[in-house]
């Protein structure tokens, strides 16, 4: 994998050149995105694959009045360029009038924000990523219990330019980390995972321990009923329901009454301290400071002391309606919470189970918001403040909105859960939580 | 050894000798020029490279894909788009162990970087492996694949995509409650070049489809929609101009209106009618990935889980009642998955999965077939593009029809006393070991004594695989037998994309639990 600097803004600049010279009077947005991706998995304690790529890709968006049209390409040679160019400029006038389409956004003052990269993470090698598997297959062959995982590392770069004279760039550096543990009869699983733009806090070895220990523990599981139960969620349970409630909250799809949160905005609808916010200048949650139309993203309350706030306002929908657009934003934070830990949430417990993770959730009933999907490695009875034993697994139909209005008590700490998106999670501890159906599997 | 030797002699020269010079044209049309002696030069470097570096195999990949779609809302467009990728990526085997890299550039230099990373990658993950990789024998093949298709909707204009998907919206806008719909249609082209240092060359063209269209109905605060029920399919744009989308358009959205106002479903055991529209994904989750190998190995354990179907039960378990046979087949005419040879270059083929009820086959590729004590691979090595490492990938895998039957959905219908029929997808989740599945659809009607009483809403079914598929007693006939599928299935770690088919007829299951999903006084 190269470390040559590629010059994305040169780039993005002759893109928008040659666009400008075969599109006159055309809006243009272009932009440069280099994407350095390196991997390794393993399964069954030893390597399975391995793998990198360093790619750069553009894509120019034209708009020729009300008709529009994005193209992309990885080849980034003059007449693939061209190329591309020409196939939007094609596409664009073909295309259909859109009235909803809005003009490209002016040159704009981005918030000076903490890029989220590292360079230790930027220089972590084939034998580094090895190194990771190999700790953990030791591991793994040291308490005779099965072990997979996979780390991946990726170093993501953009430059943008427009014809309104926008200019943008960012960059940062994401490391995961998953691994999955289980018994040599079968009968136990257990998970660990991070994900964090710095390496130092992808603690490979601990996860992988983490994984372990749940795996021992959570053998040879005894039934429950199904029922509503008190459920105390890990982050990782946490974040994998969060992000369906955010999809929800969409201006435009409240106004349409196609929304739970239709003509909630300014109601109480969850706990008094719960709170989500994003905020890409928060140290804690470094992300870009723009979104792909070059919106420059600043702190954005969607729920604070369980009020609904600011749903997303597309910059369509904005006008529309008299509101100012919000751009996409990427990061997210629920916070609120003042326990210490996830014991503290557990030792605070009369019955109820320990969820370390959820698998497969779709949404079941959008209206709602209720979701479906399964408990998965490493599910606890906790009795009268204790972890008494494993529970076998169920499968949950429950809404995000329901985990939210009966949450009781969160850690003051967050962690980025691995691979759900930039999600910033604590634990929580809520009630009446619908665990569905059993389910076999371990 | 010189790379000539090594390759088996000149890939581009090879396959016009196995095509009988039927090569296949156009083949470098779209993108910036690359000449079939630049493309001898990359396949040759890459894999002189790799055997210089020590690799015992090699491959090499070079793939273009081609991705356009149409986006509309209501009376206008929403988006139009167009990307592509293309580029090598060079697969090695360094004593014993796996080693992949790629490359955006096609040229010779590349190709020989990214076998040199391959080499280097594989040699750094040698330590932490146990046993060394054994690839199945395979013959040598060499030869083009295309999928057939009338109409290539590449060359469709635009305008006239845009313009069939905007046409729906009078179709529906003036039935009361309707307030929106959405229309898309998405055209993908995957060309590839795969050559391996044993002597194989195949070139294939496969081009795919996906239309869509939806209507969302509001009422009092609450909304239902219904999606159409149309497949994508390794297909022209002859298959949306065939369709009956415009002719079903006002049905479905009179069908989200009357979601809004049916009754909620009482939940319990009933019997269960599927028709093929909402029974494929059923099978795909359900069948499909509890046979590939390497999940129930435990090559998977840490993303989508493991099996119930273990080695142990091969040829012995009883996975559903007598009368069920499912089939692994890549060669199904329109199948999403269905094409010459797969990413190691085996050829396609048909086999059981599930013979007369008994769970008797697995998926695999040349590196699994071992594992079970079988010589060859079945044909399901798959990687999504240039960038991604090839690796087991389900083919089409389909319920057989009752061969000896006439049966239809509506026989099926007639013979129930008190059931619940389903159509369409909605919500689909199981469990990481395939065991407990829900399943929700587009549409549900209940069935009394025979008849289609009326329309149900907030339905869905909950079991277990081997409990559903043991509870099977009716089958429909060859006649009512149909294809769907999905572009978007997602296996390993990075994820990676799988277009894939099943077919099936439709068919009823004896007492499964139906659920209700309702929850819309909850906040």
């Amino acid at each position: 994998m190269s470390n040559d600097v590629i010059e994305l803004g040169a780039i993005a600049e002759n893109l928008l050149a040659i666009a400008t010279t075969q599109a006159k009077g055309a809006e243009i947005f272009a932009t440069a995105s280099r994407s350095r991706s390196a991997n390794v998995r393993f399964a069954k304690n030893e390597m399975t694959t391995s793998g990198e790529f360093d790619e750069v890709t553009v894509g120019v968006s034209i708009a020729l009045g009300q008709r529009h049209a994005a193209t992309s390409t990885n080849q980034t040679d003059p007449a693939s360029l061209k190329a591309l160019v020409e196939r939007a400029v094609t596409m664009a006038k073909l295309a259909p009038l859109d009235p909803e389409s809005m003009p490209l956004l002016p040159p704009q003052q981005y918030p000076r924000t903490l890029a989220p990269f590292d360079m230790k993470l930027a220089a972590f090698g084939p034998e580094d990523r090895a190194a990771v598997a190999t700790r953990a297959i030791a591991e793994g062959d040291a308490k005779k219990v099965q072990i997979a995982g996979f780390y991946q590392r990726d170093i993501a770069e953009q430059a943008a330019r427009s014809s309104t004279g926008l200019s943008a760039a960012t960059r940062e550096t994401v490391g995961s980390y998953t691994v999955t543990a289980r018994t040599s009869d079968a009968t136990g699983s257990g998970w660990g995972g991070r994900e964090s733009h710095r390496a130092a806090e992808v603690d490979d070895l601990a996860l992988s321990r983490t994984a372990i220990d749940k795996a021992l523990r959570s053998a040879s599981p005894k039934p429950v009923p199904p029922g509503k139960y008190t459920v105390i969620l890990e982050p990782q349970a946490v974040a994998e329901l969060m992000a369906f409630l955010m999809n929800e909250m969409d201006l435009r799809s409240m106004d349409e009454g196609r929304s739970f949160f239709t003509g909630k905005i300014g109601k109480k609808v969850f706990a008094d301290f719960v709170s989500v916010k994003s905020d890409p200048g928060d140290p804690e949650t470094p992300s870009s400071a723009y979104d792909e139309e070059g919106m420059p993203l600043g702190a954005q309350s969607w729920i604070d002391g369980g009020v609904v706030k600011e749903p997303y306002v597309s910059r369509y929908w904005a006008q529309k309606q008299g509101q100012r657009p919000t751009g996409n934003q990427q990061v997210f934070k629920l916070s609120g919470g003042k326990a210490e830990s996830i014991e503290e949430l557990i030792a605070g417990t009369k019955r109820g189970l320990l969820v370390t993770r959820f698998w497969y959730n779709r949404m079941l009933e959008p209206q709602s918001v209720t979701l479906t999907g399964l408990t998965r490695d490493g599910l606890f009875l906790v009795e009268n403040g204790k972890i008494t034993g494993p529970a076998t697994n169920f499968r949950y139909n429950e809404s995000p909105v329901t985990m939210l209005k009966n949450v009781d008590a969160m850690t003051r700490k967050t962690v980025r859960a691995a691979r759900v998106g930039k999600w910033h999670v604590p634990a929580l501890r809520t009630h009446e939580f619908l665990m569905a159906s059993p389910s076999a599997a371990v | 050894m010189n790379r000539r030797t090594f390759l088996g002699g000149s890939a581009i020269a090879a396959l016009t000798t196995a095509c009988g010079g039927e090569r296949v044209q156009g083949r470098v049309a779209q993108g910036p020029a690359v000449t079939e002696r630049t493309l001898d030069d990359v396949v040759a470097r890459a894999l002189d490279t790799a055997k210089k570096g020590g690799a015992t195999y090699a491959d090499v990949r070079i793939v273009r894909r081609r991705v356009e779609s149409v986006r509309t809302r209501e009376d206008h467009v929403v988006s139009v788009g167009a990307d592509e990728t293309y580029g090598i990526g060079v697969r090695v085997i360094v004593d014993g162990a796996w080693g992949f890299a790629a490359a955006a550039r096609v040229d010779g230099p590349s190709a020989a970087a990214a076998a040199s990373n391959a080499v280097a990658i594989a040699r750094a993950a040698r330590p932490a492996l146990k046993r060394p990789v054994v690839l199945a024998a395979a013959p040598i093949v060499k030869g083009s694949w295309k999928s057939p298709m009338q109409l290539d909707p590449f060359n469709i204009p635009l305008a006239d995509k845009a313009q069939y998907l905007l046409d729906l919206w009078p179709l529906v806008k003036d039935v009361r409650l309707v307030k929106y719909a959405s229309g898309s249609f998405e055209s993908l082209a995957e060309w590839k070049l795969f050559a391996s240092s044993e002597g194989s060359v195949v070139e294939q063209t496969i081009t795919r489809v996906s239309p869509g269209f939806s209507v969302t109905a509001v009422m009092e605060g609450q909304f239902e929609s219904r999606a159409a029920e149309i497949s994508p399919a390794q297909a022209g744009w002859e298959l949306v101009t065939g369709s009956p989308l415009k002719k079903d358009a006002r049905r479905i959205a009179e069908e989200a209106v009357e979601k809004l106002r049916a009754p909620s479903v009482k939940p319990g055991k009933r019997d269960l009618i599927l028709a093929p529209s909402n029974l494929w994904l059923t099978i795909h989750e359900s069948v499909g990935h509890p046979t590939e190998l390497d999940r129930a190995l435990g090559l998977e354990a840490n993303f989508a889980g493991t099996s119930f179907a273990t080695t142990d039960q091969l040829g012995k378990m009883k996975y559903g009642a007598d009368g069920v046979t499912i089939y692994a087949d890549k060669t199904t005419p329109t199948g999403l998955a269905t094409c010459g040879w797969d990413d190691d270059g085996v050829a396609t083929q048909r086999w059981d999965l599930v013979k007369d009820g008994v769970f008797v086959g697995y998926q695999t590729t040349r590196d699994q077939a071992g594992w079970i004590g079988e010589k060859a691979s079945r044909g399901t090595s798959y990687a999504q593009d240039h960038k991604t490492v090839a690796f087991q990938r389900m083919p089409n895998v389909s319920l057989a029809p009752d061969a000896r039957s006439e049966r239809s959905l509506a026989d099926i219908v007639a013979a129930t006393d008190n059931g619940v029929l389903i159509s369409g997808n909605g919500s689909w989740s199981i469990d990481h070991q395939r065991y407990n599945f829900q399943f929700s659809g587009q549409t549900f009607h209940e069935v009394k004594g025979g008849k289609i009483t009326g329309p149900l809403r907030d339905v869905a079914y909950q079991s277990n695989s081997l409990e559903f598929w043991r509870s099977c007693d009716l089958v429909g006939g060859p006649k009512s037998w149909e294809l769907n599928g999905t572009l978007w299935d997602g296996k390993g770690e990075p994820s990676q994309s799988n277009a894939v088919s099943h077919g099936c007829p439709p068919a009823r299951f004896r007492g499964v639990d139906i659920i209700n999903v309702n929850a819309r006084d909850n906040g």
